[in-house]
């Protein structure tokens, strides 16, 4: 990778957007871009990898490969979620290597060192000889499992495996303000009627590009054009997320809403894609993430989550049929999503293309992105 | 597998062992494992060899969770200086 080049062309994204350029075709193709994004947004900052309905009980352990890094989601006695780094202290093997519950401790397959699912080291089996559980090289109080720092925000899941970002709080802000008629209300999660994955032969940030603008819509989701017209959207950029919105969500369903919802969201929606790796989908009846899980240069695992306002409509026979239809119905918009993000990821390859330009009117929510990763990865 | 008749305590070392083989990486088997173990130390004099399955003993009832089954371990490897 020519990094000299590179910095030309990020100074190039970050200009304002009637003058910008995108980012260059080298960081959706190349195995060095995607280590640097790896280290300096995945890394450094906070990145979704996963929901806390994948841990639903105390005891509930799940491995996650977030970008070669092997981590695990454990749900702990009290409850809380926590994220360790998924390698025993002692030789680095893999502790759990498929989701599971642990009664008692997660102990490692190799030597048997054994970990407290708050991640403490108990036992050292025969570590002073046979029989000796116990040696004074090795201090168990400062040799428990590595924890990430995680944040939790309407059932997704963040972490900082660097340490060094902003408190979450902070971090989430800007989205806990958007979504603030919705973030502190109960949500249910639909189960296995309400949850499907796309498997993307395309770059993690085009899938969450197309996510940010409505431009596309009548082009590539014709179906919407009968109730959602373009003319019905606006976008909208804050800090760390960007998208956009309609104002005239009518769907054929019959879902309970969210209580005390302002009257705004009668017929409004949002659709706010929040960088790096996670966007939200939020109406008055039910909301849904989609976690990017980038797995090369030019594969993306696409993971739809959705909730509902009431245990009811999110586990009820009696809403089964509708769930399925609502799920389905997403399903089939994002699968037309497909073939452009593939065919930008195509795209790429042409040696002429230098990034692309931007409508000012129509572009501006997916010029913010660019120029966010622009600006982590010049840091 | 074949299960042997009798209390494991009854069991000749080669039975137990046979077990301890027949359980090895088996999902919830920890809780068996381990009581596996203590009655194997019973056929043991050498405190090394009584030390080690006692261990044994005790990882896999902290993997099976069972706290109170943890605690009198741990004090009877105290007990061997084996803690």
């Amino acid at each position: 990778m020519d990094h000299a080049a590179l910095s030309t062309a990020l100074s190039q994204v970050t200009r304002p957007v009637a003058d910008a350029k995108g980012l260059p075709s080298v960081l959706y193709t190349s195995a060095e871009a995607f280590a640097l994004e790896r280290q300096k947004i995945f890394t450094a900052g906070w990145a979704c990898i996963g929901f806390g309905q994948d841990v639903p009980q105390p005891g509930d352990a799940k491995p996650i490969d977030f970008m070669g890094m092997p981590l695990l989601m454990v749900r702990d006695p009290q409850g809380d979620l926590r994220v360790f780094e998924n390698v025993c202290r002692h030789r680095g093997m893999i502790l759990v290597d498929a989701p599971r519950n642990f009664g008692g401790v997660i102990r490692c397959p190799y030597h048997s060192w054994c970990y407290s699912l708050d991640g403490r080291l108990r036992a050292t089996p025969h570590v002073g000889g046979p029989g000796v559980n116990k040696t004074d090289s090795i201090d168990s109080a400062s040799t428990g499992l590595r924890e990430i720092r995680t944040g939790l925000f309407m059932d997704v899941v963040f972490v900082n495996v660097s340490g060094t970002a902003q408190p979450f709080d902070d971090f989430i802000a800007p989205l806990r303000k958007r979504l603030s008629d919705f973030a502190e209300k109960p949500l249910f999660a639909g189960g296995a009627d309400s949850s499907f994955s796309l498997d993307i032969h395309a770059n993690w940030k085009l899938v969450l590009e197309n996510n940010c603008e409505s431009y596309h819509l009548p082009w590539v989701h014709p179906g919407l054009n009968s109730y959602s017209k373009l003319e019905d959207h606006y976008c909208f950029i804050d800090e760390g997320h960007s998208g956009q919105g309609t104002l005239v969500y009518n769907p054929d369903l019959a879902f309970p809403n969210f209580a005390d919802l302002p009257a705004k969201w009668d017929k409004s929606a949002e659709y706010p894609s929040v960088y790096p790796n996670v966007f939200f989908s939020v109406h008055r009846d039910h909301f849904w993430a989609a976690h990017l899980d980038p797995k090369a240069p030019d594969h993306t695992i696409e993971r739809v989550e959705l909730y509902y306002a009431s245990e009811d409509a999110a586990q009820a026979d009696s809403f089964a049929t509708l769930r399925a239809k609502n799920a389905q119905l997403w399903k089939e918009v994002l699968t037309e999503d497909i073939q452009v993000t593939q065919g930008m990821q195509q795209g790429r390859g042409a040696p002429n293309f230098d990034g692309g330009v931007f409508s000012p009117e129509m572009d501006s929510p997916t010029h913010a992105f660019h120029a966010w990763v622009a600006r982590r990865l010049a840091a | 597998m074949p299960s042997m008749p009798g209390s494991p305590a009854a069991w000749p070392p080669e039975a137990l062992d046979a077990r301890l083989r027949a359980l090895h990486d088996q999902p919830g088997a920890a809780a068996e494992l381990s009581r596996l173990h203590q009655q194997a130390m019973a056929h043991h004099s050498d405190p090394r060899a009584r030390r080690f399955h006692l261990t044994q003993a005790w990882v896999f009832a902290l993997e099976a969770g069972d706290t109170a089954r943890c605690a009198q371990l741990e004090a009877d490897l105290k007990a061997l200086g084996g803690l």
